[in-house]
């Protein structure tokens, strides 16, 4: 028969032991990643899985749990935190190109429209584009206003250019879709031609088809993303993308126009603290880095070539993971 | 191939059992978070409810205050605890917001069943110990804490089985835990992974519900034990009562 006493005493020991061999292996870890940073120049890195260039990645850039935050080239927060955050330069282009550019029906593609179109995406660089989507999703704007400030501010379409025709614009839910989406429909407009918008159509497996069977009229598109959907690949190479991206289009009915200069790729991130301290401008510079330093990104980072494989096999760094 | 060979496939390869990223170390993990929350929600909970239960005073209140951990979604405090404190890590406890978001989640039941269970001892038993000379603290040790067993430990098990279920979402701000199979699986569309991840939270929840339904048992005094209160009751009934003494 066991004694009141000794049940206490027996149950507080379980606990105890639990504790500690859960504090066991946690020390444990720590030891592992000491030996990793004792071991000389080329380091390995540590992966931990966050976000699609979402809230966790960057609150744990900001308070150093991580050193790399692998986010958007087109989120606005790059440009909202240039002061502290530095996004390095994918030097040896492990980025597939993923640049913007406007889906159009064949048929409406007339020369006067595509001038338009062409005029307005010169103008679209990856500044401009942080720009905007830090309007929209960081100080809450609405996507037509930031798309009419943008065409008033750069003068577009530009004098001369008329359209004609009517265009059904629609757009994905996200802010630099709408935003988009929004600056080619108002400058078409400009130009003279009748538009209206569906806006947040949905995603490519919803907008696209409307926009084969003629419900939409003009889309935003990344060309990396569209050649992939399409059954095609995208490469570092931006004509050859570009070309492969156009001719799956025209198969379907619908083409592309020039596409801009901005882009929305894997950009790796790191503080301006941890820049100075290891002197980083490019990705490549991380290869230099002695240190065990910790890279966050979406979960599927590790199985994928413009992340971790690549980062890997193209730049040479390794991981743990 | 089909689905449940693809699962059995997945938990057949050698690769998913050993390292960081293998099934017993996120098994350790997601003991190691539950079992620290589910310790530091009962140090809260149990000696506030049972002291309030005791004298029967502010229940009401204290279950409702502590209904607040019910009413903010865990996913609520895992996205606000990252933005303030981001991915701090402290020894023994892990993730410290997927602590906080747990215990949250773990006080409520636990305040509920310790508070009622103390609250509810039949009032006889009170005031038989009162009338022998107990203290009030005697009362607490010696009478209504073990009369009320049953229930802490129903409210142990029922914060218990939430705690372990709901650990996995840990995996969302990068720490490890079950969920990391979950999270990761959905990342690359591997529905193998995720099933397989289901499933072993779905185990672990069910070994805690059972080892805690034997845990209770153990705790439970001998003669509150429902099955010997009953076989004591049928032996009464079968057996005639010899000069008019009651049998139990």
């Amino acid at each position: 028969m066991i004694t009141k006493p000794v049940r206490v005493l027996l149950s507080a020991a379980v606990v105890a032991a639990l504790l500690a061999t859960a504090c066991g292996s946690d020390s444990s870890n720590n030891n592992a990643n000491s030996a990793a940073s004792s071991s000389g120049a080329a380091a390995t890195f540590t992966f931990v899985p966050l976000d699609s260039g979402g809230p966790n990645t960057k609150a744990a850039l900001d308070k150093g749990d991580i050193q790399i935050a692998v986010l958007y080239s087109s989120d606005g927060s790059l440009i909202k935190n240039k002061d502290k955050w530095v996004a390095l330069e994918d030097d040896k282009k492990l980025q597939p190109v993923d640049n913007f550019a406007p889906a159009v029906i064949k048929t409406k593609a007339t020369p006067q429209v595509t001038a338009v179109l062409d005029a307005v995406d010169a103008k679209l660089t990856k500044e401009a584009v942080q720009n905007a989507v830090a309007s929209v999703s960081i100080d809450g704007e609405n996507p037509e206003d930031v798309a009419t400030k943008f065409l008033t501010d750069n003068k577009l379409p530009p004098s001369g250019t008329t359209a004609t025709g009517t265009f059904v614009v629609g757009s994905a839910n996200f802010a630099e879709s709408e935003f988009a989406a929004q600056l080619y429909g108002q400058a078409l407009q400009k130009a003279g031609a009748t538009v209206s918008y569906k806006m947040d159509f949905g995603a490519r497996e919803a907008y696209l088809p409307a926009l084969e069977q003629g419900q939409l009229d003009l889309v935003p598109e990344f060309i990396g993303t569209l050649a992939t959907f399409l059954g095609g690949e995208s490469s570092n190479d931006l004509t050859a993308t570009l070309n492969d991206a156009k001719q799956r289009s025209e198969a379907k009915g619908f083409t592309l126009t020039k596409p801009a200069p901005a882009d929305s790729v894997n950009t790796y991130v790191v503080t301006k603290q941890t820049a100075d301290k290891y002197g980083l401008k490019n990705v490549s510079d991380l290869a230099k880095v002695s240190d065990p330093l910790k890279l966050g990104g979406p979960p599927e980072c590790p199985k994928r070539q413009p992340c971790l494989l690549g980062l890997k096999s193209v730049y040479g760094l390794k991981f743990n993971a | 191939m089909n689905f449940f060979q693809d699962i059995a496939t997945w938990f057949n390869d050698p690769s998913h059992w050993r390292g960081d990223a293998g099934i017993p170390n996120r098994l350790l993990e997601h003991i190691q978070y539950s079992i620290c929350a589910i310790v530091a929600a009962i140090l809260v909970a149990m000696p506030i409810a049972v002291w309030l239960g005791h004298r029967r005073q502010f229940g009401t209140i204290a279950v409702n205050v502590s209904n607040l951990g019910r009413a903010i979604p865990s996913f609520a405090i895992l996205v606000l605890g990252t933005q303030a404190f981001g991915l701090l890590e402290l020894p023994v406890i892990g993730s410290f917001t997927t602590f906080v978001a747990l215990v949250a989640l773990a006080v409520p039941p636990l305040m509920t069943n310790s508070y009622v269970a103390v609250a509810e001892v039949p009032d006889e038993l009170r005031d038989a110990a009162r009338g022998v000379g107990m203290s009030e603290r005697g009362i607490l040790r010696r009478v209504e804490l073990p009369v009320a067993v049953p229930l802490l430990m129903a409210g142990v098990r029922t914060a218990s089985v939430q705690v372990v279920s709901t650990a996995t979402i840990a995996a969302f701000v990068g720490a490890g835990g079950l969920g990391r199979y979950i999270i990761d699986g959905r990342a690359i569309f591997d529905n193998t992974e995720i099933f397989a991840g289901a499933l072993l939270v779905a185990v672990l929840s069910l070994a805690t519900e059972i080892s805690l339904g034997f845990a209770q048992r153990a705790l439970t005094p001998r003669g509150l034990r429902a099955e010997l209160v009953t076989a004591r009751a049928a032996a009464v009934v079968a057996t005639p009562i010899p000069d008019g003494k009651v049998g139990l």
